[in-house]
């Protein structure tokens, strides 16, 4: 097995080197045109990219050398039971890997933490492990795809979209990590075996490998619906002709949720109070009609985790142009660290409201931050308060807190004389001219509790009146899939900071329930399951369903009655199919029951998971043919 | 009595519709070497593959050394030796690099007999593999199969590209250096001069069947060479000759091979308009050749039917 091992290496080390030297080099040049460890998102997805190819490419290439049946022959055929023959060549890539990958980047966090002023925390050193998994699972897959005697096999890449392309927090990060690397090295395991021809037979292999597959047929189901849909309203609408030009902005009709998405400001704030017949309705629409308008949204759904690695990173700096100083977060100091942009001379650490102290022994005495905070523009957001950076002053200056058990949701935002923060529960109103002339905290001039659950919240708008505001609340952002109601409520803020509900509609949707929920009608287990795993790994992230709120969902009668029929649609799909593919007897009820609850996405993996069932062979004919005597 | 070599029971493989082995029994004894001959997509590759396990059957079962070839520990697999047509060895590695990692594979490694294949060959242990002619390593090849002391060897058409000199030191390699006691050798080959050389038992495939099991001189025995004058407007004689291999026109003769000639055969051939009839002396190389293509004779070399 070392043996193996020590070939795979050698065959690969020359490479290896190479690749190695020019990603240091790669990483030298980029830490001299900025701060390495503290990329912008393009930058992180091109090495995200970077590192997975140079996994899939490897594994492909490598396992996809060896496929060949003379070479397949001389790797599998010898006295070492396949397990370890995997172990030795898929172990001798690993350790490539590492080496291409890890390596040097271990190396820049010591040499940026030793050789330059940049400030480098602890989970930098981690950055460097996690792209050497990144790198490991698409090995893994290359492996996979290169060794599976089934076509869909390019689908489990599905699975590393988890890693990928999720905002997972802090070091949770490592724990779909290593469940998705252990899944593919499972996966590349089960079909590491001397007769490539044949799938897995086990069960757990089958629904290893099954379920990435379906997952993809899933989405690439739902996409093509949502495209049917979209070309058949146009059509019917408005005919292959004026194809290119349809517009949806009056598509839907009013009172609908998506008719909503087509409004502005005005308009949605007009159709809101024409739900009520009183005076005072009536009095500020006629208002609205001169007024200036201005909406919000929802801006965080989620906060930073402190040691959190890039991935997730957002803004991170706060710069000071006049004077060159940039102030960077640290994770392990919770503290801005300062220094001058040309000569990277330290300037020294600055927390809440105190002054900036030079090094770390004098920042024990000075204020932390609680958490790591959101930046937008000069202000510096927590959960439960708001700072603004004064740069001249080098401070950074509390303005707001919320109050406890709210959390904060957005910036402060200017609109008009007044300023707002919303947070979890409530939309606070300040008078602009206070930000102004104080640099301190300063005390909401009103407080609107939020009607309903901030999830569900789509948008805002305001309207400022010459004695009041109106406020408009649209609430609908989960009513698609059914997990909320959708309603606007609009109300009046008085100057004394009164609040008073002037018109509520309830909005339908605009789409039929048959689209809304096809996803969940092409598989219903599928989808909690998505929601599930997305809720796991992104928690609070925008659209994150948990299972409590499948629980507390009513779905429509069609939809129901569609769902059931699907279902068992696909499990008479299935009933049919495996009676005439080669499968165990016994796996037949299992794959049965996968389509009574995972629906359609089991029929299509079915098929790329099993053979076709071989015509019965002729009996030999050597009798007949008789030329030769065969003896017995 | 011990387990043969090679056992098959109703073997058969299907490619889609399409079969490559067809009910398939055979049984080969333990030692000497058997050769297995048949033309391309007779069956066998697909019967090595299933045979070494790197395919499963669509019917049938398979036993190799005693064990079933779906299942092969690898001790077994440590006890079949493997050389194919390319020669496919790590390119990347010394030929000195190579032998070390086979020799700490295989416990029953014999030194002296891969060094003794080797000198055949006049290979540069510092040489990389990838930089060996093919002649050389096709010689390589050899002698780390033999070094591993094998039960059972199996030869696919290992001299397929070599030159006559490579050729002949390959053969001899095989031949003289170290034969056990017991050890069991699968010739497959095309060139039946190699085949009349080595093989002491010849089993022929034909579309995935068993067609023939003898010693290579009795089915050589079996078949006769004519030469006679046929007049211009003589029937076709294919269906008038009984086990009629080969009918070839040359220079207004007509050449005939025969399946096991039938008595009387000359008066036979005279009542259906042939004169001058005379045996002709037939090499094993074209009698076995005829007998493989007496299916696929296409008219374009003078076969009427």
């Amino acid at each position: 097995m070392t043996s193996l091992f020590e070939s795979e290496i050698l065959r690969f080390r020359g490479l290896a080197l190479a690749a190695g030297l020019v990603h240091f080099s790669a990483l030298v040049m980029a830490s001299t045109g900025g701060q390495l460890f503290v990329p912008d998102p393009a930058k992180i997805a091109i090495a995200q990219i970077f590192y997975s190819l140079l996994g899939l490419v490897l594994g492909l290439y490598q396992l996809g050398t060896h496929r060949s049946l003379n070479r397949w022959t001389f790797l599998i055929h010898r006295p070492l039971p396949p397990t370890r023959i995997f172990l030795a060549v898929s172990g001798a890539s690993c350790a490539l890997l590492a080496l291409v990958v890890g390596l040097p980047l271990l190396a820049m966090a010591f040499l940026t933490d030793g050789l330059t002023s940049q400030w480098v925390d602890g989970r930098h050193y981690l950055l460097a492990l996690f792209p050497v998994g990144l790198a490991w699972i698409h090995y893994f897959a290359g492996v996979y795809i290169v060794l599976s005697a089934h076509r869909a096999a390019v689908l489990v890449l599905a699975l590393t979209s988890f890693v990928l392309t999720r905002e997972v927090v802090g070091l949770w990060i490592f724990v779909p990590l290593l469940v998705v690397l252990a899944w593919m090295l499972y996966l590349a395991h089960s079909v590491f075996k001397p007769d490539l021809t044949t799938h897995p037979r086990s069960g757990w292999q089958i629904a290893a490998a099954a379920l990435p597959i379906q997952y993809t047929f899933l989405v690439v189901l739902v996409f093509l619906l949502n495209a049917v849909y979209s070309v058949s309203v146009i059509v019917h609408e408005a005919g292959w002709k004026s194809f290119a030009v349809f517009s949806w902005d009056h598509y839907f009709p009013a009172g609908t949720v998506d008719h909503t998405v087509y409004l502005d400001d005005q308009e949605t704030l007009l159709h809101g109070l024409g739900a009520s017949e009183t005076p005072r309705a009536e009095h500020l629409r006629g208002q609205l009609r001169l007024a200036e308008t201005t909406k919000l949204y929802r801006r965080f759904a989620r906060f930073p985790v402190r040691h959190q690695l890039m991935f997730g990173d957002r803004r991170i700096r706060l710069v000071d142009e006049e004077r060159e100083i940039v102030w960077t977060f640290s994770h392990d100091q919770l503290l801005f660290h300062g220094r001058r942009a040309r000569s990277g001379e330290p300037v020294g650490w600055m927390g809440p409201g105190g002054p900036v102290v030079p090094d770390l022994t004098a920042a024990a005495e000075i204020e932390r931050f609680v958490e790591v905070p959101h930046l937008v523009d000069a202000q510096v957001i927590d959960r439960r308060r708001i700072y603004v950076f004064d740069a001249p002053s080098r401070q950074i200056h509390l303005r707001f807190e919320a109050p406890s058990g709210e959390e904060i949701v957005s910036e402060m935002a200017d609109h008009g004389f007044q300023t707002t923060v919303l947070t979890s529960r409530a939309l606070y109103f300040f008078d602009r001219r206070d930000l102004r002339w104080t640099t301190g905290e300063i005390e909401p001039r009103a407080r609107v509790p939020l009607p309903l659950a901030i999830e569900n919240l789509s948008r805002i708008q305001l309207a400022e009146l010459i004695d009041s505001t109106v406020v408009s609340f649209l609430f609908g952002a989960r009513s698609s899939r059914g997990f909320a109601e959708a309603v606007q409520i609009v109300g009046e803020l008085g100057v004394d900071g009164s609040f008073e509900v002037v018109a509520e509609r309830p909005l339908e949707q605009g789409m039929p329930a048959e689209y809304r929920h096809r996803g969940w009608m092409l598989s219903p287990g599928l989808q909690v399951l998505a929601d599930g795993i997305r809720a796991r790994i992104a928690p609070g992230s925008q659209g994150s369903v948990r299972f409590a709120d499948y629980r507390a969902r009513r779905l429509p009668p069609e939809v129901l009655r569609g769902t059931v029929l699907s279902m068992l649609l696909a499990a008479g799909a299935l009933a049919w199919a495996t009676g005439r593919r080669e499968i165990p007897r016994h796996h037949r009820p299992a794959w049965i029951l996968a389509g009574l609850i995972f629906g359609w996405p089991v029929v299509l993996s079915f098929f790329f998971l099993s053979h076709p069932r071989s015509e019965p062979v002729e009996r030999a004919r050597s009798a007949a043919h008789g030329i030769v005597e065969t003896p017995a | 009595m011990s387990e043969p070599a090679i056992e098959t029971r109703g073997l058969s493989k299907s490619f889609g519709n399409k079969p490559a082995l067809r009910d398939l029994t055979l049984q080969i004894p333990r030692g000497g070497v058997h050769a297995v001959i048949g033309s391309n997509g007779a069956g066998k590759s697909t019967l090595f593959r299933i045979l070494l396990g790197l395919l499963g059957p669509t019917r049938g079962r398979s036993r190799v050394l005693g064990f079933d070839s779906q299942s092969l520990p690898p001790e077994a697999r440590g006890r079949i030796a493997l050389v194919h047509e390319e020669h496919t060895l790590p390119r990347w590695m010394s030929v000195d690099r190579l032998t070390r990692m086979q020799r700490r594979l295989f416990p029953g490694w014999m030194e002296g007999t891969y060094r003794e294949v080797l000198g055949h060959f006049n290979v540069d242990p510092e040489q990389r593999v990838g930089e060996l002619s093919r002649g050389e390593r096709a010689g390589l090849n050899l002698a780390l199969a033999l070094a591993q002391s094998p039960d059972l060897l199996i030869l696919d058409e290992p001299t397929l590209g070599l030159d006559v000199v490579a050729k002949q030191a390959f053969l001899e390699a095989l031949l003289f250096t170290g034969v056990e006691e017991g050890r069991t050798t699968i010739y497959c080959s095309h060139q039946m001069d190699e085949i009349e050389r080595v093989a002491e038992n010849l089993i022929v495939l034909e579309r995935g069947e068993v067609i023939n099991v003898s010693p290579p001189e009795e089915l050589a025995s079996r078949i006769s060479a004519w030469v006679a004058q046929l007049p211009a407007d003589a029937p076709c004689l294919r269906a008038r000759i009984p086990g009629l291999l080969q009918q070839r026109e040359i220079d207004g003769q007509v050449h005939l091979v025969v399946l096991d000639e039938p008595a009387g055969f000359a008066d036979h051939l005279a009542s259906q308009g042939v004169v001058g009839l005379q045996r002709l002396h037939i090499g094993f190389d074209r009698a076995v050749n005829a007998f493989l293509s007496r299916n696929h004779t296409s008219p374009a070399q003078g076969d009427p039917s």
